[in-house]
């Protein structure tokens, strides 16, 4: 994940902010991290630079 | 006639359909629409951005063949599907289609969009509006995303209206047995003859984009009417 996308994204839920942790990156791209909603205490995990912000419910188990 | 349940369990259903599809999925759509479906994308994507490239949301992606059409006229495009094996074979492409072609991948629901208020110039989808199980909701949350005077790009198939029964016949019996024997999943391609059956009319969905509070709908027929793009103002 580019970090230019945080500029666009929002909660699924809430459609509030979200607040970028990175964990690995290669040069401006995000390979792993995670996506954090303070307002509903949610994190979206980015897995090999793919951010996957489904609702929790609809998560692969 | 395949059925799924309903709601989340249903979602599911088609997500583990797709993720089997994905690997040939792009073969499947190739033969069983002669060779169509790129350019009736093309002709969605040019309806997508009249005017200088901008920032376009492409939903229920795919394997984003729609996504790189946009990306090709030159607009930043954000790619979202709820199926990580789909979204994979479409980074795949857009890897391959060079540094000037800008698509980001994401997963997402259609219903739950993970964007705030008037952010894209545009959404499309394509062939992914009969997936989506709640298309008021949907609709509602699409044009929340767009940008006062975005444009709305709903390319879809139909039904055959008034007796093409060579139409029919395809659909009943080429669709199924083809598209199963070039993926190994007969029963995946069945869902699709039904989604078809089972969709609304290119009118009815006019309607549903007029009750969503879309305005200047225009309806415009590909091919024979086989495909139709749907295009809408917020």
């Amino acid at each position: 994940m580019k970090k230019s996308l945080m500029d666009i994204l929002a909660c699924p839920l809430c459609k509030g902010p979200l607040e970028l942790k990175v964990e690995k990156e290669e040069g401006d791209e995000v390979v792993t991290g995670s996506l954090n909603c303070s307002r509903c205490n949610e994190r979206y995990p980015i897995e090999d630079t793919i951010p996957n912000l489904l609702p929790p419910d609809l998560r692969k188990k | 006639m395949v059925r799924l349940p309903e709601s989340s369990q249903r979602i599911q259903a088609i997500r583990g359909m797709f993720s089997r599809l994905a690997p040939r999925y792009d073969l499947g759509n190739r033969v069983l629409s002669l060779g169509l479906d790129s350019s009736w994308r093309r002709s969605a994507a040019r309806l997508a951005q009249p005017g200088r490239p901008g920032l376009v949301l492409d939903v229920a992606t795919g394997t984003a063949d729609l996504a790189l059409a946009v990306a090709r006229l030159g607009s930043r495009v954000v790619a979202l599907d709820f199926c990580e094996e789909m979204l994979q074979v479409g980074m795949g492409k857009g890897r391959k289609a060079g540094p000037g072609v800008d698509v980001a991948f994401l997963l997402g629901d259609a219903l739950s969009l993970p964007f705030p208020l008037d952010t894209f110039d545009a959404v499309t989808i394509g062939f992914g509006m009969r997936n989506i199980p709640d298309l008021a909701r949907y609709l509602a949350e699409v044009r929340r995303v767009l940008k006062p005077g975005g444009r709305l790009v709903t390319l879809e198939l139909y039904p055959p209206a008034h007796g093409s029964r060579a139409h029919r016949w395809y659909l009943k019996h080429v669709v199924p047995g083809v598209g199963g024997l070039l993926s190994g999943q007969g029963v995946a391609y069945e869902y699709l003859h039904s989604s078809i059956r089972q969709f609304s009319t290119p009118e009815e969905l006019r309607d549903s984009l007029r009750d969503a509070g879309f305005g200047a709908i225009e309806i415009v027929p590909l091919h024979l009417r086989a495909a139709m793009v749907h295009l809408a103002i917020k």
